[in-house]
Formats: C-alpha cells, sequence, structure tokens
C-alpha cells in the first residue's frame, strides 16, 4: 500500500484504523452517543462518525429540500425575493428574474446581492411614490415595527394596464431579524373586474341619476326613500335631502285615493299604478308609478319609477270636453255624423243623427234598414248617391225627405269617401242636418216677401185709381145735376156713378191690402167690440151657423182701428159662413198672450211682446195645403166665380200687418180652418167712441178753403163742388204755394190738403208748419191711401181729419163742415 | 437577550460542532433551560470547535458539545458534557434546583 510514494505496511494500518474505530465507540459509550467531535492536542477537532453520518445525511435532506422550496418559489405566480436583514437580496424566484427584464420595482438591477432598499430609494418616474412607500413598508417590517406590509401599484404595461400587490413578511419567527420576503403579485385580472363592476355600478348609477323620469328606491320596511334620482329633485321641487328625510306617503296628495294613501307600500308594491302626487308648494301632479323589488344595500327596497301623465290627463280631459262641446254643438244645429264602412255595409251614426232620424240612440241600424227611414224618392236618391260615392269617391250633398208626423222632417246628408292608402274607398263618411224647421221658415219668409211685393204693386195701382175714380164718380154728380130732367140721361150718369163707387170700394180693399188704408187706431177692448156686432154677425152667419163667443177674463185693450176691425171680423164670418154649406159652429175666442223669443223666432214678423190672441174657428170645408199658402193673396178665391172678390182674407191680413199686428192661418181638410189673429197690447186708457162723421147732413159754408191738390184734376173737382156749396176756394199745387197763399190772403179757415205731394215736403209736414203759424186754421186730408205720412202716428192730431179718397160730393161736404166746425 | 457585562448575570459558554446533531440539540435545550429559570440574567457564548479550536484546548474542552457555567477564578467551571438533554443535570451545573426560578 502507497501512498504518496511511500509505502507502509498493511497490518499497521489495519491495526490503526481498528484502534480508531474502538477509540470512537468507547467515547460514544462513555458520553452516551451525545458527543459530536473530540478536540485533541493537535488542535483539529475531530468529527465523531454518528455525527458525520448525521451531518451528511442532513446536508442531503437540505439540498433535496432547498431544491423543493426553490421549485414551489419558482412555481408560484409572484415575483418572490428574500432579503436579509439589511434588505440585500438574498434569493429570487424564477418569475422575480424573469420580471426583471421588464422592468419594475423588481427590475433588472434587482438581482441577488443588490439592496432593495437602495433600488426603492433611488426609483424615478411614475412608479416613484409606490417604490418610496414599499421602502417605508420594508423597513418597518424589518425593525419589528410593523407585522407585514402590503399594498397594490399600477405598473402599467404599453397596451394593457397592470396592477400588482407587493406583500412583505418577515422570515422566521423574531421580526424582521431574518430577513424579509417580499412578494410581487398581479392583481391585474381582478383589479380589472373590480374596475369593470365598478364601471358597471358607475354606469348604472348615471342610468338612475340622469334618468329623464322621476326614479327613487325606497325601503320597502320604513317606506322611506333611499335614494332619489335627478328629475325626481327637480320634478317634486323637494331637496335630495329633504326627499331622504321623507316617506313616500308624503307624496301623496290629500286628494287622492284613501286607499292607496293608506295602504303601506308593501302592498301596492310592484307593476304600473295611477297615483295623484303632491310636489313641493302643493301642486297635485297626476302620475304612473310602477315599482320593482330589488336588494339594495342589503335591504328589501323598491325601485319606483314615476311618470307625470297630468299633460296626458288633462288631454284626455280636454278631448272629454271637446267632444262633449261637439255633441251639444250638434244638437243645437241639428247636426249629426254617419259613416258608412264599405266592407260589410256597417253604418255608423251619432246620437244626433239618430234622433234626426226618429230612432233612440242605441245601435245603429243595418244599412237596409236604415235607407228604409227616408221616403221613397229619396231613398233611391240616397242610395244612388252612395253608390257612387263608394265607386267614384263622388261626394254628394242632397236634401232628402224623412216621412214623419205633419209634414215629415227634411235633412241635408253631406257624404265625403275616405281612401285608404291605395286610394281605394273605404268609407263615406257624412253629415245629417235637419233643415225641416229651416225649411218652414223659408217658406213662411217667401210667402211674406210675396205679400209684400204684391202689395207694393197694389198700392201703387190703387193710388192712381183713386185719383181717376175721384174725377169720374165727382163729375157724375155734377152731370146728374145738370141732367136732371133729362131722364134717360139721368140714369146713364147714375149708372157712371155707382160703377166709380163700386170701383173706389174695390180700391179701397186694395189698400187695405196693401197695408195702405188710412187708419184711425185707437185703445179699443175686442170683446167688447165682437159683442157691439154680435147682433150683425148672427144676421150674417144665418140660421145652420151656431155662433159661440169666448170672452176672455181681463182681456188686455189693443191699440187698432175698431171700424176696420169689425169689418175684418165681419169678413171672417162670412168666409167661415161659406164654407160650412150645410151648417156648422164658429167660434169667436179671445185670449192674453205673452210671445217670447222662442216663440217669436219660429215665425216671420212675430215680434216678441204682450198680444190679445182674437181666434175665429170654424168647423167647415177646410183649405187644403197647397191652397193655403196663396189665402192671403189678393183674387185668390176658392169660391165659384161670382161668390167673392177674393179680397176679404187680403184686407185682413193688410190690415192686421198695417197695425203692428200678426196673423196666422192653419186648416186641415174636412175639419175646418183657424185664423189667428195677434194684436199688440196697448196700455193706453179706452178712448170713446167719436160720432161717425159720414152720418152727419151735407151743409155748404161761406169760409175760406185753401185746396192743395198736385193732380189738376182732383183739384178742379174740389174746386168747383166747393164753390158750389158758397164757399170762397184758393187753390195751390204744392206746399211752398200753399203757405205763400194762407200769408197773402189772410183769411184761410180751412186746409184741404192731399197727404202725398211732390215738392219736398207733404200734406202732413205742410199742416204742421201751418198750424205753427196759424194755430186756429183747420185741416182735412185726404189721401188715396195713408203711405208714409202717419205711419208711425197712433192717430190724427186734434183738430186734424181726413177724408179717404176716393171720395162724393157728400162725403166732401160732411167732412169740410166738420172740419171747420170742430173746437 | 440579557447585558453580557451584567455582574449578577450567568455567563455560559456552550462549545458545539457545528451542525453536529447533538450540537444543535444542545443549544435548543440550553435556550429553552435558560429561558425558563435564568431569564434576564444569563449571557450565552456558542462557540464552535470547528472555527475556534485553539479557544477549546484554551478551556481544556475535548469532547463537544460541552457547556462551561463560568465563574470567577480560581475555582474551576463547572461543565456538562453532552446534548444537555439531562435536565437535573444542567441545573445542577447552573446553580439553580428545579422549580426554582
Amino acid at each position: 500500500m502507497t501512498t504518496a510514494g511511500r509505502s507502509f505496511a498493511h497490518d499497521e494500518v489495519a491495526r490503526l484504523v481498528q484502534t480508531l474505530d474502538e477509540t470512537q465507540e468507547r467515547l460514544d459509550e462513555l458520553t452516551g452517543g451525545q458527543v459530536d467531535a473530540v478536540t485533541g492536542a493537535g488542535g483539529a477537532p475531530l468529527l465523531l462518525r454518528a455525527a458525520q453520518a448525521r451531518l451528511r445525511q442532513q446536508e442531503s435532506e437540505g439540498r433535496a429540500f432547498a431544491a423543493t422550496l426553490s421549485g414551489i418559489l419558482d412555481a408560484l405566480p409572484a415575483n418572490v425575493a428574500l432579503l436579509d436583514g439589511d434588505a440585500t437580496i438574498v434569493a429570487v424566484n424564477a418569475a422575480w428574474r424573469r420580471f426583471g427584464h421588464a422592468g419594475g420595482l423588481a427590475d433588472a438591477k434587482a438581482a441577488v446581492g443588490s439592496n432593495y432598499l437602495d433600488i426603492c430609494d433611488v426609483a424615478t418616474g411614475d412608479g416613484a411614490d409606490d417604490a418610496a412607500a414599499v421602502a417605508i413598508g420594508i423597513r418597518s417590517v424589518l425593525a419589528g415595527r410593523a407585522e407585514e406590509f402590503s399594498v397594490e401599484y399600477p405598473c402599467h404595461g404599453p397596451t394593457t394596464p397592470r396592477w400588482f400587490r407587493v406583500m412583505v413578511a418577515p422570515v422566521g419567527t423574531r421580526g424582521g431579524e431574518g430577513g424579509v420576503v417580499v412578494m410581487h403579485v398581479d392583481v391585474s385580472q381582478r383589479r380589472l373586474a373590480e374596475e369593470s363592476l365598478l364601471e358597471s355600478e358607475r354606469g348604472f348609477k348615471r342610468l338612475f341619476d340622469h334618468n329623464p323620469q322621476p326614479m327613487w328606491v325606497e325601503d320597502v320596511d320604513t317606506t322611506r326613500f333611499v335614494a332619489v334620482n335627478k328629475a325626481a329633485v327637480r320634478h317634486y321641487g323637494f331637496t335630495t335631502r329633504e326627499l331622504l328625510e321623507m316617506r313616500v306617503s308624503d307624496l301623496l296628495a290629500p286628494t287622492s285615493e284613501v286607499a292607496s294613501a293608506s295602504a303601506p307600500a308593501r302592498d301596492a308594491s310592484e307593476g304600473v299604478r295611477q297615483a295623484r302626487h303632491r310636489v313641493k308648494g302643493g301642486r297635485e301632479i297626476d302620475v304612473e308609478v310602477s315599482s320593482q323589488r330589488l336588494d339594495f344595500g342589503g335591504r328589501a327596497s323598491r325601485l319606483t319609477i314615476a311618470a307625470d301623465v297630468t299633460r296626458r290627463t288633462e288631454a284626455e280631459a280636454h278631448r272629454a270636453r271637446s267632444t262633449s262641446l261637439l255633441r251639444i254643438a250638434g244638437k243645437l244645429a241639428h247636426v249629426g255624423g254617419w259613416a258608412l264602412t264599405i266592407a260589410g255595409y256597417v253604418v255608423e251614426w251619432s246620437e244626433e243623427a239618430a234622433l234626426i232620424m226618429g230612432r233612440s240612440a242605441e245601435a245603429p241600424p243595418e244599412y237596409h234598414d236604415m235607407l228604409a227611414l227616408f221616403a221613397p224618392d229619396s231613398r233611391t236618391q240616397f242610395q244612388t248617391a252612395l253608390h257612387a260615392c263608394a265607386r267614384a269617391g263622388t261626394p254628394f250633398d242632397l236634401e232628402l225627405q224623412v216621412p214623419g208626423a205633419g209634414r215629415g222632417r227634411v235633412v241635408r246628408s253631406i257624404g265625403e269617401a275616405q281612401r285608404d292608402s291605395a286610394g281605394r274607398v273605404t268609407r263615406i263618411l257624412g253629415a245629417l242636418h235637419d233643415i225641416t224647421e229651416r225649411r218652414l221658415l223659408e217658406e213662411q219668409v217667401h210667402q211674406s216677401q210675396r205679400l209684400e211685393s204684391v202689395g207694393q204693386l197694389t198700392g201703387g195701382i190703387a193710388h192712381d185709381f183713386n185719383n181717376m175714380l175721384t174725377v169720374i164718380a165727382g163729375n157724375a154728380e155734377l152731370l146728374a145735376e145738370r141732367v136732371s130732367t133729362d131722364e134717360r140721361n139721368r140714369l146713364l150718369v147714375t149708372m157712371i156713378g155707382d160703377a166709380a163707387r163700386r170701383g173706389g170700394e174695390l180700391t179701397q180693399r186694395l189698400l187695405a191690402f196693401a197695408r195702405r188704408q188710412p187708419l184711425a187706431p185707437r185703445p179699443t177692448d175686442v170683446d167688447d167690440l165682437v159683442a157691439g156686432i154680435d147682433t150683425l154677425l148672427r144676421h150674417s152667419l144665418g140660421e145652420g151657423v151656431d155662433l159661440v163667443v169666448r170672452r176672455s177674463h181681463a182681456l188686455w185693450r189693443t191699440n187698432i182701428d175698431p171700424h176696420q176691425l169689425e169689418n175684418a171680423i165681419v169678413n171672417l164670418a162670412l168666409n167661415a159662413r161659406d164654407a160650412m154649406p150645410s151648417g156648422g159652429r164658429l167660434l169667436i175666442e179671445t185670449a192674453n198672450l205673452t210671445v217670447d223669443r222662442s216663440v217669436a223666432e219660429r215665425a216671420v214678423d212675430l215680434v216678441p211682446g204682450e198680444y190679445v190672441r182674437l181666434s175665429v174657428l170654424d168647423t167647415g170645408t177646410g183649405i187644403d195645403r197647397d191652397h193655403l199658402e196663396h189665402v192671403f193673396e189678393p183674387f185668390f178665391t176658392t169660391k165659384p166665380a161670382g161668390k167673392g172678390t177674393g179680397l176679404g182674407l187680403s184686407m185682413v191680413y193688410g190690415f192686421i200687418k198695417q197695425s203692428n199686428g200678426h196673423i196666422t192661418i192653419d186648416s186641415k181638410p174636412g175639419e175646418g180652418t183657424t185664423l189667428e189673429m195677434y194684436l199688440p197690447r196697448s196700455l193706453d186708457p179706452l178712448a170713446l167712441r167719436t160720432p161717425d162723421a159720414r152720418t152727419a147732413s151735407a151743409r155748404g159754408g161761406d169760409e175760406t178753403i185753401l185746396v192743395v191738390e198736385d193732380d189738376e184734376l182732383v183739384r178742379r173737382f174740389a174746386h168747383e163742388q166747393l164753390v158750389g156749396c158758397g164757399y170762397r176756394v184758393l187753390c195751390a199745387t204744392n206746399a211752398a204755394q200753399a203757405l205763400e197763399t194762407i200769408a197773402a190772403d189772410g183769411h184761410v179757415a180751412l186746409l184741404f190738403t192731399d197727404v202725398v205731394m211732390p215738392g219736398g215736403m207733404n200734406g202732413a209736414q205742410l199742416a204742421e208748419e201751418a198750424r205753427r203759424a196759424w194755430p186756429q186754421l183747420r185741416v182735412l186730408f185726404t189721401s188715396g191711401y195713408s203711405e208714409g205720412a202717419f205711419d208711425d202716428d197712433d192717430g190724427l192730431a186734434a183738430g186734424v181729419h181726413l177724408l179717404p179718397k176716393p171720395y162724393a160730393r157728400d162725403e166732401l161736404l160732411h167732412q169740410v163742415r166738420i172740419a171747420l166746425d170742430a173746437r | 437577550m440579557a447585558d453580557a457585562g451584567d455582574d449578577h448575570s450567568v455567563r455560559l459558554r456552550l462549545y458545539v460542532a457545528g451542525e453536529g446533531p447533538n450540537s444543535r440539540q444542545a443549544r435548543e435545550n440550553l435556550r429553552v433551560i435558560c429561558e425558563a429559570h435564568l431569564a434576564g440574567r444569563h449571557v450565552i457564548e456558542v462557540l464552535d470547535v470547528f472555527e475556534e479550536p485553539e479557544r477549546a484546548l484554551d478551556d481544556g474542552v475535548y469532547l463537544t458539545p460541552q457547556l462551561l457555567v463560568l465563574v470567577l477564578p480560581p475555582a474551576t467551571p463547572r461543565t456538562v458534557v453532552g446534548n444537555l438533554s439531562e435536565r437535573e443535570v444542567v441545573l445542577r451545573a447552573l446553580g439553580v434546583s428545579d422549580g426554582v426560578a
């Protein structure tokens, strides 16, 4: 056995090793195995075998553990470094090393051996503040002032945001003495999730806050507001703070339904409901509230959205009002609406349309039933129009007859097509207008106008006739005196005179119809007047007709010409008698009557006011409808030729109209005829009846008379007559000349003047002027009619007399004498 | 840890052989016994014979681990050899009896 070139005996080596083994065994025995090493005089300690084996094993175990530990550390999803007590990096894991290349707190400088605090202290840029915070944390842990330290910091990559959490914890059990572990963990995922959650929450918050609808969250148990949005604040006028101190019920208006006010929100929970809310200041609004249960901060809550529908509610109310207005307007105007849907021929109509058609306002009729409501001719007309409208969209405007009570109704139906987007007619829309009353009124107006124009024509002719007849009659009288001895000629002259007088009577009636007869109205009791002519009437009616007079209690007075009224009554009685050839009954009835506006509006020329109504009813043959319209026209008669003049009713009509009255006639063939005269009430006291001038005897005189007459023939006639009776007669052709003559002569006692004269001043004005200058002057008017001159007067002034044209010689002389003798 | 120069402190010197198993036990056992009986009144000096063999020789230490309870000269230190697992022996060497703080 050799070593280092020296050779030695194998036996000796074997003995020495045995000794060594025995020595060690002996030491173990002596110390009970509690000794690891022996130190010899040589100074170098000797580790005993057991200790050596133990150490080898420990070393191997340590290495294995270190490898495991290193593997674990490398596998950790974190950058881990172990610092010693001075913060010098003792060890790092693989992640830390990798991260070194990417920068950050654990950058390339942070390799094993560097001092981590130094690295943190010199950090600059975005991460400087975070690095400083980490340095403070590490120092605290190292010094045992903190158990551990942890902070999150951003470390954004070039494209992606990144966050880390750095954790510092002491190694070992004795504070930071044994160093610390620094660990950077990537928390970007969690952080991003949190950020995203936060962003999402922020979004919802914005959605809530900026929602244009008022929204709030209320606690289900306390019913207090726990969150309100801006719209709620804006809309309700309360501040956020105020609202958060309120309960939901505080918003309910006092007028709100009791149910919703008392029922806690717990019941009226989800879904949509109506409510009336009160905003700050007390104004009330209508809202539509919808709620949704939700968990808010761990409390059972409700999210509520309140939509203000006040305007919608108002609009609905407005629409309802407008509909009602339309309905009322339709009712007032008698206008209804209807529609016909082409598909299925479905009829719709408004309530008013139904009433116009004489139906109740229930369901509209079937198409054919609707058509059947019209008179046959109208039905065809309407149907044709509807078909044309449905086919070609032709609009129509028809007047249709609807059979019913009396003459039925007249309706105007206007229709128009409604088309779809393709231009096809889908419906016909129409209006239905009841024009029955308007038609009746129009007829009345028409009739009244016709009578008016006939009257004007008649009046004009009659006036001229009167002048001519005056001359003929007057001259016939003069001639009669001259031929008084010649019997044959006297007879001829008498015939001329009679014909002229009859002509005069005829024109008198025409003038009466034309409302141009001279009238002398005075306050009159019609009952008394009728009583006064009772005998005359009974005599005129004959045996077969029974006269019944019904007086009225306390009948009002009326202002009317009593003679003419007597004439009118007799006239009507005679008409009635003729209508009852085989006998019957005539009823004369009076009544007080107040005509109000509504009654007056339904008649033509009837003024509202107080009237005495005089009715004359017979049970005669009656007059059929077609004739009835014409009965007041002159020369219209249903009597056989020669039996009547056809002027009776015309006279009555003209007289009543001229007396500001109103007259109606109604008749049913076979039942009789009713005439009603409305005479205006007079509040003046009754006048005494003046003696009938015509009964006085004709006498002459010697006074001076001024005759004013523009018609030469008439003037000459009057002049002749008056001179013949001894009067001194002056003549003038117009008013101006007359006044000159009176002034120049100085003896004129009577002014005999025509009412109607050319030259600007009529007879009435002349008389007024003359009497102003000479109050003693007497006045006698003559007139073919009273046109204009006395229309507005109640009668002739005292001392003023009227001689109607044509007049006979006797009448002239009588009137002249009466005028002169009057006081 | 108590101050080194405290007159009332018990001064201890423990010789160990690196991380030898008995040495480690001895360190741990001593620490536990001192904390229990000499809290705040002791100073421990740990010496590794592999690093400072001459001091072992100076103290006449041949066997490691070995505890020396130092006393003022000329008296010789009391010694305990082994891993100090026999508590009574160590306490006697420290001059305290079990159950007495």
